[in-house]
């Protein structure tokens, strides 16, 4: 189990960035990660693999609307 | 022939050259006395007021008292570009703000456009121009920069819809050669603006690659109506004194460094982030849909299965590609996008060929999946005529949406109607109640002209619809309607839209993924900072003449690694730009805190302006509850799954209750936080308990004035002061 955005998300070996993201249905462009602290780079969502129990935040970008 | 025009009145000025961002004097203009006057332009109102907004909020404050109402000959348009407006090194720096004494909400409004009209105005030789007075006669209002003359001339035209007078007049007013029309803008409003509270301001520059003038609109809140109240069928500015370095910049090299910065990141990150430059702002279309924030059918549902009909990618193939759309010169992101070779179907234009400007989003919904159509063809007609009968897309497509809620519901027939079924997705109904409203000829139309607010009294005393149903799901608060995104999932966007200066216009804050997918505002402390941040900073664009775009609809490439999330959402970087190429401008010295202090003035004014005429207390901080949640069974049950959860998480448990038990309690525990909200807001903007401003706050920020003061002695009451 990992935390994305503060709710629990079932995680399984080898799940990545991109994993969460569609699972999460974030179709919205401009994402930020963030796993422990740690930012990913948009770039690499593909191959970085997230760690059992981690926390990680995808953070919506826009703020203006 | 200007001969065959008949002039009025004529004033000459001295020119005032631009320097350091400002021309230091304003030009008033009384089109019923006929009278002129240059302001000067104090130290103390450029340090206190900034220019922009700020300008036309102080101007306005001069010239009305707290019994004008919209349409006496006191209210002014008062339009100011600020001392920003009219770089071309930094992209979206061409914008105008308007402001005035709504028709919708009674109080002061503000609006802002692209186009030419800003920067154009300056070099003419004026930060700001005051409109008051009503005439007798349709009249034309001229700023000849070249000539340093303003003229007022009785108009010749017999149509005064905007495409229509917009073309007129570039030609008129240039030696008729493509390229002279560039030194020509025009403001124009068109025959609906005289019928309905929804009267937009068109504002005008000339595309010299189509070769056709392009309208953009400062839409919201009724200028146009009050710009045809007084009779004033257009205002053309013109001037050849445009140039790369009009403002006058005290250090042009930080502005053509920090604006070379973001070219490339618009031209290296656009394709991959927002794709502003190839569809503009309807890229959000299907994301909203995806977030369940697309309003649809009067915001009942976020989400259609029709969403593909209208998604970014069919509009992308509308708008002509290849063309750099930038509404003012050097805006590479360049999102006002256009469909050209558009034949019209309906009304007086049938079969004509034109350049429809736009959809942006906000249109493409409002006239979309709101009143139920899921047809661009027809969202691209009701966006020509909008703008040609000078009505703001957003009120009229959420106005049409509740007249369709209205009907859908019984409480208007075709008895009312004047024989149109007005379900939701009858386009070709709607497209006539459009024409109708240019018209003004038949009651309905004209009730439906004058807003929701409006609508719901007079279909309630006229045709017996409830009141309180239709104040369940009007959605407007002080008097306007909602922009076009579903409010209902967000605290803090409740905020957003209905804790703003002058209602829920999406300008202010839009917080809805801050606040409700990446969960960074989890306190109520937390989100009435948000609705402290984001309402001053982006009230900072409208003091300086920026477009917000170019600040968070494109970003850094490291800008979301760089920093920690909380602060990657203010876009540090271009925060930084802003306060740079201020700087640059106009030899100040500011930091980002300075930004922000510098926004608070104003907002506080105006704050404390409302207040003076009646308004600007926490009982005109209304809410619809359907803004709150759902009101109806159809839609909870779009949803059941989502929304028992979230009576769960209030406490309550779902097992057993019926649908309309569960709304009743969503709704009461929905209520209790946006009480909650309102407190926590208040108490950070240093506000008392009924929403005013503080002396205290006042006197931090510097704005203390004694005519400030006065107001706000009148109305606070010692049971609203905060204890601590
Ligand atoms: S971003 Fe779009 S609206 Fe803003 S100035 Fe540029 S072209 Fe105009």
């Amino acid at each position: 189990m990992i935390t994305v955005n503060g709710e629990g998300l079932d995680w399984h070996e080898g799940m990545t960035v991109r994993d969460i993201i569609v699972a999460r249905k974030f179709t919205f462009p401009m994402l930020a990660v963030w796993i422990d602290d740690s930012p990913v780079p948009r770039d690499a969502f593909d191959e970085t693999v997230v760690p059992d129990g981690a926390t990680v935040q995808v953070i919506h970008m826009i703020s203006g609307g | 022939m200007t001969k065959e025009m008949k002039l009025i009145a004529e004033w000459t000025y001295e020119p005032s050259d631009v320097v350091k961002g400002y021309t230091n004097q304003t030009l008033y203009v009384n089109v019923g006395k006929q009278e002129f006057a240059a302001k000067a332009v104090s130290e103390e109102m450029k340090l206190k007021f900034t220019g922009g907004r700020g300008f036309d909020l102080k101007l306005l404050w001069d010239a009305v008292n707290e019994k004008t109402k919209w349409n006496d000959p006191e209210n002014e348009i008062v339009i100011s570009g600020g001392p920003l407006c009219g770089i071309t090194q930094y992209p979206g720096a061409g914008k105008f703000y308007a402001a005035f004494i709504s028709p919708l909400t009674e109080q002061t409004y503000d609006s802002n456009a692209g186009g030419h009209f800003g920067p154009l105005l300056k070099v003419a030789g004026f930060d700001a121009i005051e409109l008051q007075g009503k005439a007798e006669k349709d009249v034309v209002v001229v700023i000849d920069g070249d000539a340093c003359k303003v003229q007022i001339f009785e108009s010749i035209f017999d149509d005064v819809n905007a495409y229509t007078i917009t073309e007129e007049l570039h030609e008129l007013f240039s030696d008729g050669s493509n390229d002279d029309k560039r030194y020509v803008s025009v403001l124009s409003a068109g025959k609906a603006a005289e019928f309905s509270y929804w009267g937009c301001i068109n504002s005008s520059f000339w595309d010299i690659r189509r070769k056709v003038a392009r309208l953009k609109q400062a839409g919201r809140g009724g200028g146009g109506t009050i710009l045809r109240d007084k009779k004033i069928a257009a205002v053309v500015v013109k001037s050849h004194k445009l140039s790369g370095d009009m403002n006058k910049a005290v250090d042009i090299k930080v502005l053509q460094d920090r604006g070379n910065k973001l070219h490339r990141e618009i031209h290296d990150l656009d394709a991959q982030q927002c794709r502003m430059r190839t569809v503009g702002t309807p890229h959000l279309n299907e994301i909203m849909n995806e977030y369940h924030l697309l309003p649809t059918h009067n915001y009942k549902f976020g989400a259609h299965k029709d969403i593909d009909k209208i998604h970014s990618n069919v509009y992308e193939k509308l708008f002509t590609q290849g063309i750099p759309d930038g509404c003012w010169y050097g805006c590479s992101l360049a999102c006002a996008k256009a469909v050209d070779n558009f034949t019209i179907q309906t009304g007086p234009c049938k079969g004509k060929v034109v350049t429809v400007d736009g959809p942006e989003y906000e249109t493409a919904v409002a006239l979309g999946s709101n009143v139920g159509v899921f047809d661009p063809y027809w969202t691209l007609e009701g966006n020509f005529y909008a703008d040609h009968y000078g009505l703001d897309t957003i009120s009229l497509g959420t106005g049409l949406a509740f007249v369709c809620e209205c009907y859908e519901r019984g409480y208007i027939t075709k008895e009312h109607t004047a024989g149109l079924d007005l379900n939701f997705g009858q386009a070709a109904n709607l497209m006539e109640l459009i024409h109708r409203m240019a018209l003004g000829k038949d009651e309905f139309a004209l009730a439906v002209g004058k807003g929701v607010r409006q609508m719901k009294k007079i279909f309630s005393e006229r045709y017996g619809a409830p009141y309180e149903e239709m104040e369940k799901f009007g959605m407007e608060g002080q008097g306007i309607e909602v922009s076009e995104y579903v409010p209902k999932e967000s605290i803090a966007q409740w905020g957003g839209f209905f804790l703003t200066l002058k209602g829920p216009q999406h300008d202010e804050a839009w917080l809805i993924f801050m606040d409700r997918v990446n969960k960074q505002l989890p306190t109520f402390e937390d989100k009435a900072e948000a609705l402290h941040y984001f309402p001053n900073f982006r009230t900072w664009f409208s003091l300086v003449g920026l477009c917000k775009l170019p600040w968070n609809d494109i970003e850094p490439a490291d800008n979301a690694t760089k920093y920690r999330p909380q602060d990657a959402a203010k876009v540090p970087e271009h925060v930084q730009n802003y306060v740079d190429i201020f700087n640059a401008v106009t030899g100040r010295n500011i930091d980002k805190e300075e930004l922000i202090l510098m926004a608070e003035r104003v907002y506080n004014f105006q704050r404390v302006f409302n207040l003076r005429m009646g308004k600007g207390t926490r009982k005109d901080h209304n809410i619809p509850l359907r803004a709150l949640g759902p009101v109806y069974a159809d839609e909870w049950e779009a949803r059941p799954e989502y929304y028992d959860n979230e009576l769960k998480s209030t406490g309550v448990d779902p097992a057993g209750l019926s649908v309309e038990e569960k709304i009743a309690k969503l709704q009461e525990a929905r209520l209790a936080q946006w009480d909650k909200l309102v407190d926590a807001v208040y108490k950070r903007r240093g506000w008392d308990r009924n929403g005013i401003p503080t002396v205290k706050k006042l006197k931090e920020l510097g704005m203390d004035l004694p005519e400030v003061v006065a107001v706000v002695e009148k109305h606070a009451r010692p049971e609203d002061q905060w204890e601590d």
